[in-house]
């Protein structure tokens, strides 16, 4: 009763103030409209080289690619292409090499390592197409027929695979800030000191917070998947409801993370300036706009454990990639891990009130 | 009448400062008892290690026979809050704060309840509106209101008039004095003596951390040994050997031209005051002849004015 109680002021307070509001809705869907005017829209947008040697994978790739809009196709000569490369006439050659029949198909990737932008993404789609091609080839049996079913479906725009990323980047900046701006703001107030003459669970309390903000999260995530699908083409592939699971746990890690910002952050101002310090760092690390392994190795070594990047992938897989929940069963309980951490480290340091109040250590204060 | 507060030989330090020193006193059921004494005293602290908010570096409070410390939480259903700065969640309205704290203690607040709060704190115009949007008077009985959630026998009420106009705080004596007539105890702090003698039947002066004297209102002006007060303005200063002629043992020369005396006698008093003021040509201003009060008393323990 008390937590139902406590969960329901919670999303009041959430859905009844203006910059929350905004933060956790309108920003996504900014977002999302930007990257969609700058990447989802217009011929020529991204020009992709192509050697092909005319083997089946290759004409299930091209054929994928002649229906990504934005996307142009070129095909011709290797030479001729890695000079246009060079120049910048394309931002990235796909050459397939000569294969044995019943032997894997070698494909080579060629990029301007100083576009990562684009190039990152571009080759995100790349391999999301030969990931595609694989899965219809592997999982059915009747390989012919059904390689054409699965392609013909497999439209993917450049926005399909942001989707993924703005998710992951929106669950972090709503759950780090909506978690712990409020807490600490209650406590500053002196509203936790007064919740705290109440016999009410400290766990209840908190809990009670972080799950009316993985909720919100969570409708956030819905929210550009619609959008997505809606006004910009993207092409889901995977499961929703496994998807949803994803962004339930990487909100539920993020909140705890909120949750810890909270016990660290003493005062208002204070919330800012570590959850950027935490959040953006991580959002560029975390693969949520183009990938990284442009880096150097221990930067992409560090990349590899953040929150965000198993939030980023998990979701890419599911949602743009069609892979089942087994398949991301590594990244999703490395996030039950993470969160578990959180939340162990948050219920160590949380205060019902700031450290003057009790006087007990004023130089602290 | 039994004794329901037993508080023994508080003490609290903040570092080098003793907050509230070896404070002891006991409160009847049913009683309204105040602490008076000027900012800084140590009555917030005194409180709130009675409520289990701040622990206390030495003595004990019993309420109801329960030691508050060391474990507060054995009393959390017996008392009810509302603290010096109060502030609430701003997107919720009063109803939407009153179900949330009752849901707090595990209750849920039945509609008659609700009403009945609200009509007590008259608020019932504003059950729906954001807490933002009240005045100082209605945010401070928010607040007792809040206090009452969960039946509490013993109420904590934190300086409940601060800053309030003289209409809103009669408001809020109403209240108080509602509570009490419904059988609850109930505990302030004030700095305001009219507050103090008008609202509380016992009051303990409190000052530097100390009770210096504790009783109720009027004993406390009655031991001052004064019938009157008397206060004038001269338009010369008068010598303070001048003033002890005029029978008031302890005269209480103020600044410039304002003068405080106290007189067992204050006709006999006034008569030679007005004589001598006729010979020596000083002419006597604002003569004002009142009962001593608790400021005076105050004053009087401690060599200080109680408001600044
Ligand atoms: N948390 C604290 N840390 C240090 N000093 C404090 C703290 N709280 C109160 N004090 C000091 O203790 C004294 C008593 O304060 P307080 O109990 O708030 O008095 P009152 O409520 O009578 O105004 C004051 O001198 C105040 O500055
Ligand atoms: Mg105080």
């Amino acid at each position: 009763m008390t937590f139902w109680t406590l969960l329901l002021a919670n999303t009041r307070l959430q859905l009844r103030n203006r910059n929350s509001l905004f933060w956790h809705f309108a920003f996504p869907l900014v977002f999302m409209v930007l990257f969609g005017l700058i990447f989802g829209q217009g011929p020529g947008v991204l020009n992709i080289g192509m050697v092909t040697n005319n083997s089946a994978p290759a004409q299930h790739f091209q054929a994928a690619f002649n229906e990504i809009e934005g996307v142009e196709l070129i095909r011709g000569e290797e030479a001729v292409l890695l000079e246009d490369l060079k120049d910048g006439q394309i931002h990235l050659l796909v050459a397939f090499r000569a294969a044995e029949a019943g032997q894997p198909v070698d494909v080579e990737l060629f990029y301007d390592q100083n576009e990562m932008l684009t190039t990152g993404a571009a080759r995100s789609m790349v391999r999301g197409v030969l990931d595609g091609i694989t899965k219809a080839v592997l999982e059915v049996p009747e390989l012919f027929r059904l390689k054409e079913t699965a392609i013909s479906t497999e439209i993917m725009t450049f926005m399909s695979f942001l989707l993924p990323g703005v998710i992951g980047m929106s669950i972090m900046f709503s759950a780090l800030f909506g978690t712990a701006y409020p807490l600490v703001t209650e406590r500053e107030k002196g509203i936790l000191r007064r919740v705290k003459l109440t016999p009410v669970k400290t766990a209840v309390f908190l809990g009670a917070k972080a799950v009316g903000m993985t909720v919100i999260a969570f409708m956030q995530a819905a929210i550009i998947i619609v959008t997505g699908i809606s006004f910009f083409d993207v092409q889901i592939l995977g499961s929703l409801p496994a998807a949803a699971l994803v962004a339930l746990l990487g909100a539920l890690m993020m909140v705890s993370l909120g949750l810890l910002i909270a016990g660290v952050a003493k005062r208002v101002e204070s919330v800012d300036s570590i959850a950027n310090v935490i959040a953006m760092p991580m959002m560029f690390l975390a693969g949520t706009f183009f990938e990284i392994d442009g880096a150097p190795d221990w930067l992409q070594s560090v990349a590899r454990i953040l929150p965000l990047t198993h939030l980023n992938n998990a979701l890419r897989e599911v949602l743009i990639r069609g892979q089942e929940l087994a398949a991301v069963l590594p990244a999703l309980l490395t996030m039950v891990a993470w969160a578990l951490g959180f939340i162990l480290a948050a219920a160590y340091l949380f205060r019902w009130e700031s450290p003057k109040t009790q006087g007990n250590n004023r130089k602290a204060a | 009448m039994s004794i329901i507060v037993d508080v023994q030989d508080l003490t609290k330090r903040y570092g080098d400062l003793l907050a509230v020193n070896k404070v002891s006193f006991t409160i009847e059921q049913g009683e309204i008892f105040g602490f008076l004494g000027p900012n800084g005293a140590g009555k917030t602290t005194c409180l709130e290690i009675m409520e289990g908010l701040r622990k206390p570096d030495g003595g004990q409070v019993l309420l109801k026979g329960q030691s508050v410390w060391p474990d507060p939480k054995k009393v959390k259903n017996l008392i009810g809050v509302q603290l010096q700065s109060t502030s609430f969640y701003e997107e919720l309205t009063v109803k939407e704060i009153l179900v949330l704290f009752a849901s707090l203690y595990g209750r849920k607040l039945s509609g008659l309840q609700l009403d009945s709060l609200l009509s007590m704190a008259g608020l019932e115009e504003k059950r729906n509106a954001y807490t933002n949007s009240l005045s100082g008077g209605q945010k401070q009985r928010l607040a007792i209101i809040t206090a009452l959630v969960n039946e509490p026998e013993i109420i904590f009420l934190d300086e409940p008039t601060t800053g309030l106009d003289p209409q809103a705080r009669r408001r809020s004596w109403e209240i108080i004095q509602e509570l009490q007539s419904k059988g609850k105890t109930i505990i302030l702090t004030t700095h305001y003596m009219e507050e103090a003698e008008n609202l509380c039947e016992r009051v303990a002066i409190i000052d530097q951390g100390k009770i210096v004297a504790i009783d109720q209102p009027q004993k406390l002006i009655d031991q001052l040994g004064k019938k009157a007060k008397i206060s004038f303005a001269s338009t010369r200063p008068l010598e303070s050997l001048f003033l002890a002629k005029l029978g008031a043992e302890a005269g209480q020369v103020n600044s410039g031209e304002g003068h405080v005396i106290f007189a067992n006698d204050p006709a006999q008093a006034i008569g030679v005051l007005l004589e001598k003021a006729k010979q020596e040509g000083i002419i006597i201003k604002n003569l004002h002849v009142s009962s001593p009060s608790l400021d005076d008393v105050f004053l009087e323990l401690t060599g200080k004015e109680l408001r600044d």
